[in-house]
Formats: C-alpha cells, structure tokens, sequence
C-alpha cells in the first residue's frame, strides 16, 4: 500500500472546519493529502472524473469525508449516489457532521456509511479524533488493489 | 262518513244533525246507575232472605196448629172410645143383672158383681176425664147420679129376688124402671158425645184449614222467592258480564298503550293497532284514523275495512263538500250518526250512498285530544247496523282516543327532538372536523418550528465550533499574545463553551420532548459506573463517587437514562460549597414496585420551596454555580417518557435525589437469560 500516492477527499462547505481538519490532520501526522470539495455536487463530478479518466484504482481516494448539511447535494445522497456507483461500492466513506442527532446517525448507517463521526469542538478532541481514523482507515485498513468486476 | 270543518258555516245543518248523540254519560252518573244496580241486588237478595225466612217461620207455625189440633183429634177419640165403653159396661151390667135375676146362682151372681165393678171403674174413668176437663162437668156428674141410681135400681132388683123371690124381682123389672135408668145414661152419653163430636170436627177443621193454608204458604214462598233469586242472579250475571267486557276492554287498551310506548314499532303499525282495538272494543266492522295537519285540513293516517275507491271517493267529497261536524270535536264531543238512512244531517248528499255502499248503517267519532288539550284529529269506527256503541263502549273508545292523542303528541315532539338530534349532531360533526383540521395544523406548526429550532441550534454550533477552536488555535500558535489578550481568549473560550452546553441540553431536552422512547432492560449499576469511569468530567472525583449495594434491572432507555445519570452526578460535584470535596453515593431501594435510584451528595441543598422549581427547564437557582438550567429539566423530561418519576429532598447538609423506575423484572419483556439463569443456580 503506497500511502502517499493516497489521498482523503473531504466534501465541505465552511471554510473553517477545513482549516481545522487540515490543521488536525498536519498535526497528527496523517500523510495523505486533502483533498477538498465545496459541495455535495463537486464531489460527485471529482469522483466521476476519476472513473471517467479509467485511471488505476490506486488513484481512488483512500477516504471520504462527507458533510451532511451542503447547499444542493446532501453528504447523504453523495453517500447514496456512491453506493449505488459501479466500481465504487468499497470506497471508505465516513459521515463528517457536527449533527448529532440520532437520526442522522441512523440515516448514515442506513444508506451504508463506514462510519459516523462529530465534528470535534475543541482542538483536543480533533486531535483524538483525527488518530482515531488514522489507525482505523488509513494505516491497518485493506482496501482493494484492483477494481470490483463492474456489472455491465 | 264526513265531517264539518269548524269553521264551516254552510254545513251548519250537519253540524247539528250529527250530534244526534253529542256528549257520553257523565261520570258520575255511569257510576250512579251501576251503583244502583248492585244496591238492588243487594236489597232483592235480602228481600228474598227474609221472606224465605218468614215462610218458613209462618209454614212451622201452621204446621204446630195442624198437629196441636191433631192431638186433640185423638184425645176426642179415645173420650169416644171411654164413653162406648162406659155405655157398653153398663148395658152389660143390666143384661147380666137380668141374667142374674133369672138364674140367681154363684155363678151369675159373681158375673153380675164383676159387671158392677166395671160399671165403677168406667165411670171413675169418666170422671177423671171430667176432672182433666175433657168433658163437662155438669154432664158428668149427671152421668154419675144417673149410674149410681141405675145401680141402685139393679142393685134393690137383685136384692129383692133374693128376699122375696122370682116373682117379686119379675114384678120389680116389668116396672122397667132399670131399663129407663140404663136409657137415660145412653142418653146421657149419647149428649155428651155429641158434645165431644163437635169438638172433634172443630180440631179436625182447624187441621185441615192449617195443612190447606201452609200448602199454599209454602208454594207461594218458594215460588217468590225463586222469582227473587233468579232476579239477583240476572243482576249479577249481567254485571259480571260487564266486568269480563270491561277487563277484556282494558286489556285491549293497555296492549296498545304498551305496543306503542316500543320505540321501535312505527306509527302506522301502532295506529293500525289502535282502529283494531277500536273495532274490537265497539264490535264495528270498519274504522279510519283522521289527524289535522297545520292547515287543519284531515288526513287519513290508518284505515281498516275500507277499500281504496271509498277512501278516494271520500277525500273528494271531502274537498267538495266540506267535513262534518268537526265542531263538536273541537268542543271534545263525540259525534255520530245512529241511522244514515234515516238522517237528518246526511239526507240529500253523496255521503248518504256512498256510505250505504260501503255497508255502513251507523257511525261514531270520538276526537283524538290529547292531555295537554290538544285536538290532534279523530277515530271513527262504523257498523253495519242502525244504533249507537254503548256509554261503556264510548267510554273505552275516549281512553283509546286520549291514549292515542297522547301518543301522536309524543311521537310530534319525538320527531322535533330527532330533528334538533340530528341539527346538534352535525355541528358537532362538523366541529370534530375543524378540531382535527386545527389540530392537524397545529401539529404541522410544531413540527415545523421544532424541526426549526433544531436547525437552528444545529446550525449554530458551527460558528460555534469555529469561535472555540479559533480561540483556541490562536491561544497555541501566537505565543507572543500578553497577558491580558490570554485572558481575552480565554474569556472568549469560556464563553462559547457555555453556549455550547447550553446548545447540546437543548438538543437534548428537545429530542427527549418529541422522540419515541425505546425501553429496555437495563442494569443501572453498570451504567453508573461506565459513565464515571468514562466521562472527562468525572475524571478528577472517581474516588468521591460511592455506588453501593445491588441495583435491580429497569426498564429504560439506555441514552436518555445516561443522560439522567450524568446530569445528577454533575450536578452534585458542581453544587458544592467552595472549599468542599463533593461526596456522592448512589444506591437503590424497591419502593411501591419501583426501583428507586438515590444520588446523596454534600451540596448546598435546596431550599423547600424550590423543590418543583429547580425541575423547570432554564431556572437557576444560584449565580455562582455554573449551569445552563436544562439539566434537571431534561432528567425530569427523561424519566417521565420511561414512565417513571423524580424527586428531591434535601437540607443543610447536602440533597437526595432519586429517581423511579420501572422495574424489568416485573414486566412482560424481561429478559429471557435472567428468568433461566435462576432455576439452573437454584439446582
């Protein structure tokens, strides 16, 4: 597994939890690079712009952060629209939300996320988040080398 | 048949025609007559009682004449027998004497002195019967000298043949003077006789006429008397027949007055009844129901007898000629005729034809009044025959009339009440639809401004969390801030970290307000103790909180029963005195089925009057003390929607909480493990 090659796209509309995942992530030494969406719809079509390109399936993001609440597209239905995409079933997508509502939480599971995670209010908590992930996703997790046999 | 509007005028000649019987017998005198009628059975009975009585008496008294005179009929026989004997004793006497003359031996001699002595003893028997007073005195001793002398005589004759002779004493008795003396007393007797014939045909007279008189005494009793009691007995038959119409009568009634008091029976079924009735009570063979509408005008409602072409031809002369004599209705009179043929009232109209076509000779109406007075129409009821119903008929026909008046009034005002039902019914329809209407709107008012004020307070949290981690991020990274702009941060950091909180409880309180509450078994032991081994807060007091003894297993839900804990347990470390280390212990009791949980801490306390207070959501008690004021709203919001309750006492030294639960090991759903786990530790 090739971690540098990988990266994490993150789909999210306010600037500053941006900020604070990246500065989150730097701080725990995570080394894949963030790549950020500003909308439910600019995740889509960067995801359809891999598959479209046929690039290898390394080149797929080795995780997806998506924020529920965005103008237009919703993290749910991206996560929807992923799951129901050939190719990229398998692909690690964790619900990134500051809701912590039940509801949402079930909607999530429901609609086949890896995980759900609360936005962190503090930079300690980030902190502790953020390695969570790190060694549940990105350093221990396996993933596909190549991709699944897409039904035609 | 027809009758007069009342308002009419051109009819009038009906209208006094008809009432050719107007008015029934008045009460009273229904009454007197029938109470006249059982005084004279009364008096013929007692009539005939005394005259019985008075016969017989008489027929007794007769009778102890006829036998008293009967006794004196046999008393005078056995004086004629006395007196034949007397006679014959001394004819025997005198023959014997004479014998005796002729023979003069013992013989005859004692023969002549045996007939002495009979003579004797015949006339002391005469003249006891003298002294009894049978027979006269004077002839008696008549008889009595006359005997003594005869014996005398016989005697001196018999003396003399003895002394002197045969010759002598012949001599003596050719002189006849004995015989004369014997003929005087056959006279004698012969008188007396008579005397005592006469009597005897005066006592047998007096038998006879006293058996003649009590024979025809007798007869003429028993024939009155049979007259009397057959009277009585008509009487009484008569009434008794009366009674039996009457009862019948009244069973009539009161089955009608029971079959329509049925709701369920409609009001034609029940006015057929009522004709019915009508027909049997009078012995009629034809009857129609008329009710007034509001114009006044009749309406047949029921008939019986009548086929269609009658009843149309009728409501056409009804229209064409008007009714008759309705005016003695409205007066509560009844109204009829006894004759059609013979009618002044009917004479020269159709009525008169098409009534006889019908069959109907005579007719009768009595008004349908009701209690209240009101004239409501009218039954009428014909027969095939000339002649009027009996005042008894009458009678029951106006308990029928009022009974049935009474009950059109009453099915009216049913009909009024149904509408006004149905009126009240509708708006209340119609209400319960505007208040579901309304509901609906409302809730769909509250969802919407719930599911706003959770975005809302959702949303910001963002801002939020920017203002805090900022803060924070420029606490770390610019070093070189003074004192004083630290502080500033720090204050900022503060800050927003309590609207934090405040945004989390009411998200909390908000989602414990509106969400379904899942419950299951759960064990509030282990529960405490994940949340004060796990939760940052407790971190510092471990040590302080003390959970002791054995927890029963409740029924609840595992988020909101966290939250109860956790805010129970944080408030007992916030609410102490400055300088005082919390102490906490928790513990649990059954109490009335429940399990309650304690949480005693070593706080401030609370005062008395606070008790309910302190469970409203944003009420803080105390300044000092850092608190958003929804804690305690939310355990309390918490534990009612898992059907338990909460409560608190406390002092000086420090408050008790408590909380009760339902109990799992008591409800239907427990969990299967603990109910098999028990007889496997038993064995």
């Amino acid at each position: 597994m090739n971690q540098s090659q990988q990266f994490i796209l993150y789909a999210e509309d306010e600037a500053s939890d941006v900020f604070f995942l990246e500065r989150a992530l730097r701080r725990a030494g995570v080394p894949q690079r963030l790549v950020v969406v500003s909308s439910g719809q600019a995740a889509i079509d960067y995801l359809k712009q891999i598959t479209k390109d046929g690039r290898d399936f390394k080149t797929l993001p080795a995780l997806v952060l998506l924020d529920i609440n965005m103008p237009g597209i919703s993290g749910f239905e991206v996560l929807q629209w992923i799951r129901d995409t050939p190719g990229l079933q398998s692909l690690t997508t964790v619900m990134f939300s500051s809701s912590e509502h039940p509801s949402d939480v079930r909607a999530a599971y429901a609609l086949g996320a890896n995980g759900y995670l609360v936005k962190p209010c503090t930079i300690d908590e980030a902190a502790t988040m953020v390695k969570q992930f790190k060694d549940q996703w990105l350093k221990h997790d396996a993933v596909p080398t190549t991709p699944a046999s897409i039904p035609k | 048949m027809s009758w007069s509007k009342p308002t009419d005028r051109t009819q009038g000649h009906d209208q006094t025609t008809i009432q050719e019987y107007g008015d029934g017998p008045t009460v009273s005198s229904r009454s007197l007559a029938a109470r006249g009628r059982r005084r004279l059975t009364h008096l013929i009975l007692i009539a005939a009682l005394v005259l019985g009585c008075a016969t017989a008496l008489y027929v007794f008294r007769l009778g102890s004449i006829r036998s008293a005179a009967q006794t004196e009929m046999a008393g005078q026989l056995r004086i004629f027998v006395q007196i034949d004997d007397y006679v014959d004793s001394v004819q025997d006497a005198e023959r014997i004497q004479r014998e005796s003359l002729l023979n003069n031996d013992e013989k005859h001699l004692l023969r002549y002195d045996a007939a002495c002595r009979n003579v004797k003893t015949q006339l002391a028997a005469m003249q006891k019967l003298a002294e009894q007073g049978e027979i006269y005195r004077s002839e008696s001793a008549r008889l009595t000298q006359l005997t003594e002398s005869a014996l005398a005589e016989l005697d001196n004759c018999m003396n003399v043949r003895s002394n002197q002779g045969y010759a002598a004493a012949l001599a003596l008795l050719r002189q006849t003077r004995a015989q004369q003396l014997v003929a005087d007393i056959e006279s004698q007797a012969g008188k007396i006789r008579g005397q005592e014939q006469q009597e005897f045909d005066a006592a047998a007279r007096e038998a006879e006429w006293a058996a003649n008189l009590r024979n025809r005494v007798f007869a003429a009793g028993l024939l009155i008397n049979v007259l009397f009691f057959w009277a009585a007995y008509r009487f009484v038959a008569t009434e008794l027949d009366k009674k039996q119409t009457a009862t019948r009568d009244m069973a009539i009634l009161q089955s009608v007055a029971v079959r329509c008091t049925k709701a369920d029976f409609n009001m034609d079924d029940c006015l057929r009844e009522v004709l019915i009735a009508a027909r049997t009570l009078t012995n009629a063979t034809k009857g129609t129901i008329r009710t007034l509408d509001e114009n006044g005008e009749m309406h047949i409602v029921a008939h019986e007898g009548f086929d269609k072409k009658f009843l149309d031809e009728m409501q056409r002369l009804t229209k064409t000629t008007g009714q008759l004599c309705a005016v003695h209705l409205e007066n509560d009179q009844h109204a009829g005729v006894e004759n059609v043929r013979t009618s002044e009232a009917l004479r020269g109209t159709p009525w008169v034809d098409l009534l006889l076509n019908a069959g109907v000779e005579s007719f009768v109406a009595v008004p349908l009044a009701s209690s209240s007075g009101c004239l409501l129409g009218l039954i009428a009821i014909c027969f095939p025959h000339p002649g009027r119903p009996t005042d008894t008929q009458m009678r029951f026909l106006d308990l029928l009339a009022r009974e049935t008046a009474d009950y059109l009034e009453r099915k009216e005002i049913e009909k009024e009440l149904m509408k006004a039902h149905a009126q009240l019914g509708n708006r209340a329809v119609h209400l319960e639809e505007l208040v579901k209407e309304r509901t609906t709107r409302l809730q769909e008012m509250i969802d919407d401004l719930e599911a706003f004020s959770y975005s809302l307070v959702h949303d910001m949290r963002g801002p939020l969390r920017a203002m805090q981690t900022f803060s924070e991020v420029l606490k770390e990274d610019c070093r070189q801030l003074g004192p004083i702009a630290q502080d500033y941060v720090h204050r900022i950091q503060v800050a927003s970290q309590r609207i934090d909180h405040l945004i989390r409880d009411g998200l909390f309180y908000s989602r414990f307000m509106r969400e379904d509450m899942p419950l299951c078994p759960l064990q509030p032991k282990e529960l405490l103790l994940g949340i004060v081994e796990t939760y940052p807060n407790f971190a510092n007091v471990q040590k302080s909180i003390n959970i002791c003894g054995d927890f029963p297993i409740v029924q609840a839900n595992e988020a909101a029963l966290t939250q109860c804990f956790s805010h129970l347990l944080d408030n007992a470390i916030k609410f102490v005195a400055p300088g005082t280390t919390p102490s906490i212990t928790v513990w649990s009791e059954l109490h009335n089925n429940r399990a309650r949980i304690y949480f005693h801490d070593n706080g401030v306390g609370i005062k008395r009057e606070a008790y309910d207070k302190i469970f409203k959501i944003f009420q803080k008690l105390d300044r000092e003390h850092r608190g958003t004021g929804i804690g305690l709203a939310i355990v309390k919001k918490a534990v009612e929607r898992m059907g338990g309750s909460v409560g608190v006492t406390s002092d000086s030294e420090g408050s008790i909480f408590w909380l009760d639960l339902l109990r799992a090991d008591t409800t239907a759903d427990q969990p299967r493990a603990i109910s098999n786990l028990q007889p496997t530790e038993a064995l």
